[in-house]
């Protein structure tokens, strides 16, 4: 697993690259996010394309970083969902929580102008 | 366990822990690991009307699922379970600590929904602090008149078997798993069971084991064992149900805890 941080648009996109976000690598994403904030990012958005399973430890780890961004006054939104990762968002109704967007190019489009 | 993934040895800076440290720190693990199991119930209560087996099964040593039993008088019951997430020693003492606030504010005239409310609110600040989150659900079920009330809060529908149906239904209800949102509402749902049915309340453990080539067990396949089981008594439903997901899942090891309850009506 790698993360990958790039900037556009005011945005920094946040790369998760590895196919599970479990307990193995969910808290080095964790401490990245907050890193961003921290370091005075106001708006995160988390890429998820490459993630076919995510655990309550990866979600944990989102949640986690909603309540940073809500803490420095940013906003954390999330894109690039598979199947099992929309599910597991359904069942926990963490959906109503983020702010999900089908791709990079249209989060962006829509967080920029914010 | 690791001295890379070991927070004990990570904070001994530079020095590596010798025998006996690493003991102790086993001796210790163990200990909580034997408390813990010990605040699951061992069998669920009696009850004229409805039969019940339960277990539970750490993927570690100690971990984060959680089922109770409170039974309020000859015929009426709560049942509760509960995972939180991440499954380690946090995820432990979260457990504990949710069992003992559930346990002292006894639910008996509030209706489930209001049962998760309250313990959402009471859970927030703790549950923010240690980056931790629950998915709960919440029953309350009277053999007299075999009316179930539940609410959920995020967490994986249990199945319902109707006697003489193919099928399943999953028992779901709007909620937010707790600790995540302040002042989150839960809708509460009723059911009437009938004789015959059987319901299976379970952790992500089971839905979430992985075969080698990364499938998950899933709710599906979870309900062919539980069909192929149903003419059986409780603990041999649970039984199979563990056979099918350790035959899937084959040699490898359980990535997250598991956790039954079966429910079948007289």
């Amino acid at each position: 697993m790698r993360l990958e941080v790039t900037a556009d648009k005011g945005v920094s996109i946040l790369r998760f690259m590895g196919d599970r976000l479990d307990a193995h690598n969910s808290d080095d994403l964790k401490a990245k996010i907050k890193e961003l904030f921290a370091g005075g990012a106001k708006s995160v958005l988390v890429d998820l394309t490459e993630v076919r399973f995510i655990d309550s430890s990866g979600l944990g780890a989102l949640v986690s970083g909603f309540k940073n961004a809500t803490n420095y006054k940013g906003s954390l939104a999330l894109t690039g969902f598979q199947d099992q990762v929309r599910s597991m968002f359904e069942l926990t109704r963490l959906n109503r929580v983020f702010d999900i967007y089908a791709s990079v190019q249209e989060a962006l489009a829509a967080l920029s102008g914010k | 366990m690791t001295k890379k993934g070991n927070p004990v040895w990570r904070k001994a800076a530079g020095r590596y822990p010798d025998v006996s440290e690493i003991d102790d720190y086993t001796r210790e693990i163990a200990t909580a690991s034997k408390i813990q199991q010990s605040l699951l119930p061992d069998v669920p209560p009696d009850m004229r009307g409805v039969r019940m087996a339960c277990r539970s099964i750490p993927a570690h040593v100690v971990g984060g699922d959680y089922f109770d039993f409170f039974r309020w008088d000859e015929s009426s019951l709560d049942l509760v379970i509960a995972d939180v997430s991440g499954h380690n020693l946090g995820s432990a003492l979260i457990m504990v600590e949710t069992r003992s606030v559930l346990r002292a504010h006894a639910f008996r005239s509030g209706n489930a929904g209001d049962a998760l409310a309250v313990l959402n609110e009471l859970l927030y600040d703790d549950l923010t602090r240690a980056e931790l989150f629950i998915s709960m659900f919440y029953a309350k079920f009277s053999a007299e008149t075999r009316l179930l009330t539940y609410a959920n809060g995020g967490h994986n529908p249990p199945l319902l078997l109707r006697c003489g149906q193919q099928g399943y239904r999953g028992l779901d209800a709007d909620g937010m798993v707790l600790g995540v949102l302040k002042g989150v509402e839960f809708e509460e749902k009723n059911i009437f069971l009938r004789e015959g049915d059987v319901l299976t309340f379970y952790t992500d453990g089971i839905t979430e084991s992985q075969n080698d080539s990364g499938e998950l067990f899933g709710a599906e396949r979870l309900y062919q064992a539980l069909y192929a089981y149903r003419g059986t008594p409780p603990e041999a439903i649970i039984e199979g149900v563990l056979k099918h997901v350790h035959d899937f899942s084959g040699h490898k090891a359980l990535q997250d805890d598991i956790s039954l309850v079966v429910m079948k009506i007289d």
